[in-house]
């Protein structure tokens, strides 16, 4: 009984991915998350230039592609409208390079059937294998998101994370690149959502570190920059 | 403190500065969804700082004076930093409309692109 009511509640989840020149690993991930159980999966390309298209053209998948790159924030808010006008009422969104556990994917989904309008996901409570300048650059972001939008918590970064149907109907978030993730929390905020975190496992894998566009400390400055100066401008 | 009838252009940059304060107080009190606190205080710190210039001017100029720096040149100063703050929070807030329009217009590429093979499916 319970299993059929998982199962009947999955067909109304969707997961998104953005992606951008993931060929390498994105078959790997779709694989990964489809032998959970979950089989609405919406990929995201944000104008990559490798053979991404030609790739996921042959695999049961939602392809959508951004004509130029715009930016990760700005994929998954692609991902979460195209879901939404397909009335999925749980959204999961996670990176397309392997390092989230799709495993992961149902704690998140369990806690939004629980009742919970976001899940978040964090790496803090097992931090292994994380570089030591992004364990600083996260503690720094989350004292920033403290500061700037009095919500406290443990991994203001993560994109992996869930949202519940009150949260999709009420997001619009406009900001395009990483600072997305962070943005989001503001949103919890002023719309008085619930959340809870879910800690999750990371895979700092040779192909995730290596990539050029990662979230590395440098950037983390760069999206730390972006917010404030956004927040003051906008 | 010592105050005399202020120079003409500084009872426009003091007005100038109550208007951008009320206009910051009204989104912060309107609930804007992108107004937050930490940005209220930001700009009404800075245009605060204007105002306070603009209506003690002798306050900045011995300031200036004791700097080292010239009465003339710190006016200019002064009012050069305000013409760049107006220019700079007018021209990254329409950078950044545009780039959200830039942004909406993709999407709905990209949308309309996946609904139209839905349908033909």
């Amino acid at each position: 009984m319970i299993i059929t009511e998982i199962k009947q509640d999955l067909r109304k989840t969707a997961v998104v991915i953005p992606i951008y020149n993931e060929a390498a690993a994105i078959v790997d991930v779709i694989d990964e998350v489809r032998s959970t159980g979950l089989k609405n999966i919406i990929i995201v390309d944000d104008g990559s230039s490798d053979d991404t298209r030609m790739i996921l053209s042959q695999l049961p998948v939602h392809y959508l592609k951004h004509s130029i790159n715009r930016g990760k924030g700005a994929a998954v808010q692609t991902g979460i409208t195209y879901a939404k006008l397909n009335g999925y009422e749980i959204i999961v969104t996670m990176d397309g390079d392997g390092q989230h556990d799709s495993k992961d994917c149902l704690q998140l989904i369990t806690k939004i059937q629980n009742g919970y309008d976001v899940a978040l996901g964090t790496r803090m409570s097992n931090p292994k294998g994380m570089p030591l300048t992004r364990k600083i650059a996260n503690h720094m972001a989350n004292l920033l998101v403290f500061f700037m939008f009095g919500i406290r918590v443990s991994d203001s970064q993560s994109g992996f994370r869930a949202y519940g149907k009150k949260a999709i109907d009420k997001f619009r978030v406009v900001y395009d690149k990483y600072e997305f993730d962070t943005v989001i929390l503001q949103h919890l905020v002023k719309y008085g959502l619930s959340y809870t975190e879910v800690p999750i496992n990371v895979r700092y894998t040779r192909y995730s570190m290596s990539k050029k566009n990662k979230q590395n400390f440098i950037n983390g400055v760069k999206t730390t920059l972006n917010i404030i100066i956004s927040q003051i401008f906008s | 403190m010592k105050i005399n009838p202020l120079p003409i252009p500084l009872y426009g940059t003091a007005l100038l500065a109550i208007f951008m304060i009320i206009l910051e107080l009204k989104k912060y009190f309107s609930k804007e969804i992108y107004q937050t606190l930490f940005k209220t205080i930001f700009v009404i710190s800075i245009w605060a700082l204007i105002l306070i210039f603009s209506i003690f001017p002798f306050s900045a100029m011995e300031l200036s004076k004791d700097m080292g720096l010239g009465e003339t040149l710190n006016t200019l100063i002064f009012v050069g930093m305000v013409i760049i703050f107006m220019i700079l929070y007018i021209l990254i807030g329409r950078l950044n409309i545009v780039n959200q329009q830039l942004t909406e217009i993709v999407r709905y590429l990209a949308i309309s692109e996946k609904l139209n093979k839905d349908n033909e499916s």
